[in-house]
């Protein structure tokens, strides 16, 4: 990696700043200056090498700690994940006072070189944000993480946006958690209920927050600032998770005392950020009653499916999704729905029964508005959102045979007028009847008075194939696979005429190329050498290598995104930047 | 007139800046939006990513002026000499060129959809990666055609343009998208076509004499007496491409794919069509003298009447072929 060398007057470089310091360092000191001494000497010295060898550059040493910078933001981060597994070997079978540990933030942003003096508030940020990172862990922004997720298999937890020292905008922040350790348990590495207060304490809006808590706590609505200052925010916030044992409750609660008040938007936000904020503190209450709580959720789903004899419509659902080629995706998603949270293993994902997950899905999720409404919710948390938009489309689209008639849906013969009384629960209901009977009963009227219309027209209107399908054959034959995604293929790049004159129309060629050279370079400087870099490559060859140089769309987003914001006249680029990724789009794979 | 000045009384609000002499002035990145620099003498100013839309550059000196980036759309620069200028990537989108001077000037990457290009000198300049989309060369009477001899249209976007009778002899168009692109009557002669995209093109008429077509797409291009002779045809792509009367003869057409095309009456004595697929082709009355079609495959080809005494058949398929006396070939 070559690096322009650093002249001695002050000027700018965009890197991939790592910062690392090493955790209760000088109380280490106090017990044990040689062997402390020995310790850090030789932990730097091992980050120095590495970082040398990932063609990072040491800046400068703090003592405790050293300043990293790097050229590329996916070598910062699996340097540092190096650095802190070899230091985890390290310590492996050694008495705690024998080994340090370290944490590590990193950042990606503008450095200020001044003489030999190392400056920025990127520098800031990314010391800020090591102090948030658990010790032999990584704290990272969203901008360094918007730019690696894509080239990194990360099993970062999101921080939400931190309040950094001294930086006035929230940074928005991700967490690796150190090895061998679970994305959960290391951020609830500190008590969760304190974390949860800690970061509430420092919400923008902490005065509505508490106005909030104590709101829902006493069912009265307290705007007098001396009654508030009585209670403690830990307090409020602990009876409140006594008495609403689920996140879905305290929301429900929530929800209904903002329902009564004006400003509705402004507290909603507040409500979200403070389930945001409590969410570990349940997750943790599960993990710690995780099998009893596993076992009655298999139970419950046992029962309420009542698999006595033939195949249920959970059964039925569970088979399709089953067979889907994103069928690890789909569980993902649904497990995510029933259990409040992110699961990536595949072992603990394939431990609940397809059908039993359906069911306690639709415990959840009762009407196709409120699947729609969690599957939405957990989509939008996800790094590959598009992606999962389009699995959990399938998902409501398989989904639909247990909702019945809702807009849109396919109606199945409705001829056999018995079915309309049968029980509105599918749990109880035949094969093959169980949409019926759900179709039929929830719009009945309509239904019984003119059921040849609604038939044929519904029948028009069907949504996917697949479903249709599901629900005319008769049980024992195997279920339709879903039709296989992508549903729009990306378009052919072996000519890219189209593409450069969707860019062209919309904005300036020479900032379209100037942009996409830097992306996959470094930021363009205006100097004789990057021009006649510029004046070697067609728009074209830069298009094809952006192609090859960003896998994927979110990719691609990311890292012309955070260019456009690093290049003079950010607001013409910002422009370029959004042309540029509105045309490249149809070339990607959704 | 010093930069400051000028852009002082911009902001003031004149516009009317018509012969002033600015020459080698920085004014990059600068918004100058509809200014009127009629006659003005602008040599190698430095108008970097400029924005000069629908500015009055009529009979302007900008030569050898630094304008990558500028943004011209809608601006006149007719008469307007910009040879040795720097257009690397400038927009000059529906721009009035007519009778601009652009001599080995630096188009590269250059938004020109739209623009009227109608008599301008573009010899030897450099329009790789160009958009000429709508572009209007047209030669409207004689003498007032664009010069294009010698530039460099490597993967240039000319789509739909109008080239009808423009000088394109020796051009580079390598890798162009000349799909729909009217060349009629044009002079191509020694042209480098290369890969190009002729789709649908007309060509009818035009003298292709020498031209490198190696592995173009011709697919549905019309290309009545068109002059192919002595031109490299290999691996081309004809389907259904009307080539009546055309002149082919010394063509190389290995592994060219002729499928559907119609050949009627065209001469293609001395041709190398080894290897050529002409299922269903028509050749009626072609001229085959000593024209290879080794390997070809002639299968449902219709060759009534054409004259192919002396053509090479070997290993020729002509499986239902109907054969120059009208019979079929079984």
């Amino acid at each position: 990696m070559e690096r322009p060398p650093i002249p001695s007057e002050t000027h700018r470089v965009l890197a991939a700043i790592v910062v690392t310091d090493a955790v209760s360092f000088s109380a280490r000191m106090s017990e044990d200056e040689e062997g402390t001494l020995r310790l850090i000497q030789r932990d730097l010295h091992l980050m120095g090498e590495l970082c040398e060898q990932a063609g990072g550059q040491v800046l400068k040493s703090t003592g405790d700690g050293l300043l990293l910078s790097f050229t590329s933001a996916v070598q910062a981060v699996s340097c540092s994940q190096t650095i802190q597994t070899q230091l985890a070997e390290l310590a492996k079978g050694r008495a705690p006072q024998d080994s340090l540990q370290h944490r590590i933030g990193i950042h990606l942003g503008d450095m200020l070189f001044s003489h030999s003096d190392v400056l920025g508030n990127g520098v800031n940020i990314a010391a800020r944000l090591q102090t948030q990172s658990v010790p032999g862990g990584i704290c990272i922004s969203q901008t360094v993480y918007d730019v690696v997720k894509a080239r990194l298999d990360l099993e970062a937890q999101f921080l939400g946006p931190l309040h950094l020292k001294n930086i006035r905008e929230p940074v928005a922040a991700y967490q690796i958690p150190p090895v061998g350790i679970a994305p959960e348990e290391a951020v609830t590495g500190a008590d969760p209920l304190d974390v949860a207060v800690q970061s509430l304490k420092q919400d923008p809006d902490r005065n509505r927050v508490k106005k909030l808590l104590f709101g829902t706590r006493q069912s009265v609505w307290e705007n007098d600032p001396t009654v508030l200052a009585r209670f403690e925010l830990q307090e409020l916030l602990q009876a409140l998770l006594q008495r609403y044992p689920t996140l879905d409750a305290l929301e429900t609660a929530f929800h209904s005392i903002v329902a009564r008040l004006n400003r509705q938007t402004s507290y909603l936000a507040v409500a979200s950020r403070i389930l945001m904020a409590v969410q570990p503190v349940y997750d943790q209450r599960r993990i710690q009653t995780s099998p009893p709580a596993e076992q009655t959720a298999m139970s419950v789903a046992v029962d309420a499916t009542a698999i006595t004899d033939g195949e249920s419509i959970y059964q039925k659902i569970a088979l399709q999704l089953t067979a889907s080629p994103q069928a690890i995706r789909i569980r993902k998603l649904l497990h995510s729905i029933v259990n409040n949270r992110w699961e990536n293993d595949p072992a603990i994902l394939t431990q609940q029964e397809m059908d039993g997950l359906v069911a306690s899905v639709y415990k959840i999720a009762p009407t196709v508005k409120e699947l729609s409404y969690h599957l939405d919710r957990i989509v939008n948390r996800l790094s590959r959102q598009d992606h999962y938009a389009r699995i959990a489309e399938t998902i409501v689209g398989v989904f639909q045979q247990l909702y019945g008639l809702e807009e849109g849906t396919v109606l199945a013969k409705v001829e056999d007028k018995t079915s309309l009384n049968i029980s509105p629960h599918p749990v109880q209901v035949e094969t093959g009847l169980a949409a019926d009977g759900l179709a039929a009963d929830e719009n009945e009227e309509h239904t019984l008075g003119d059921p040849h219309l609604s038939t044929q027209t519904r029948w028009e209107t069907m949504p996917t194939e697949g479903m249709t399908r599901a629900i005319t054959i008769p049980p024992g034959i195997a279920p339709p696979k879903i039709p296989a995604e992508p549903l729009v293929s990306p378009r052919d790049r072996s000519e890219l005429f189209a593409l450069r004159l969707e860019i062209m129309r919309y904005t300036n060629p020479l900032r379209a190329k100037i942009l996409l050279l830097s992306t996959i370079r470094s930021p363009f400087t205006f100097t004789p050498q990057d021009w006649r870099l510029l004046k070697a490559k067609t728009l074209d060859n830069l298009l094809q290598e952006t192609f090859e140089y960003c896998p994927s769309f979110a990719d691609l987003e990311g890292k012309l995104t955070i260019i456009a914001s690093c290049l003079d006249n950010h607001h013409a680029n910002t422009q370029a930047a959004g042309a540029i990724l509105q045309a490249m789009k149809p070339y990607y794979a959704i | 007139m010093d930069p400051q000045e000028l852009l002082d009384r911009y902001a003031a609000g004149e516009i009317h800046f018509r012969g002033i002499a600015l020459m080698g002035a920085d004014l990059s990145n600068r918004d100058l939006i509809g200014v009127d620099l009629h006659k003005a003498d602008l040599e190698n100013v430095d108008l970097t990513l400029a924005y000069l839309n629908r500015v009055n550059l009529q009979q302007a000196n900008l030569s050898r002026a630094q304008l990558p980036g500028a943004n011209l759309n809608q601006a006149i620069l007719s008469k307007a000499n910009l040879a040795d200028a720097n257009l690397h990537g400038a927009s000059l989108q529906g721009a009035d060129l007519r009778s601009a001077q652009f001599t080995l000037a630096d188009l590269m990457d250059a938004n020109l959809m739209d623009a009227d290009l109608r008599n301008a000198d573009l010899s030897g300049a450099n329009l790789t990666g160009a958009c000429l989309r709508g572009a209007n060369f047209r030669q409207e009477k004689r003498q007032y055609g664009a010069n294009l001899r010698g530039a460099n249209l490597h993967q240039a976007d000319l789509e739909g343009a109008n080239l009808r009778g423009a000088d394109l002899a020796f051009v580079n168009l390598s890798y162009a998208n000349l799909t729909a692109v009217s060349l009629r009557g044009a002079d191509l002669h020694g042209a480098n076509l290369m890969g190009a995209r002729l789709v649908d093109a007309n060509i009818a008429d035009a003298i292709l004499a020498g031209a490198n077509l190696q592995r173009a797409n011709l697919t549905g291009v019309s290309a009545n007496r068109t002059n192919f002779s002595g031109a490299n045809l290999a691996q081309v792509q004809l389907m259904g491409a009307r080539l009546i009367e055309a002149k082919l003869s010394q063509v190389n057409l290995v592994k060219a794919n002729l499928t559907q095309a119609q050949i009627n009456r065209s001469d293609l004595s001395r041709s190398d069509l080894t290897g050529a697929n002409l299922q269903q082709a028509s050749l009626v009355e072609a001229y085959l003298g000593r024209t290879n079609l080794e390997e070809a495959n002639l299968t449902e080809a219709i060759l009534t009447r054409a004259e192919m005494s002396s053509a090479n058949l070997l290993n020729a398929i002509l499986a239902g072929a109907t054969m120059p006396d009208n019979s079929r070939h079984s």
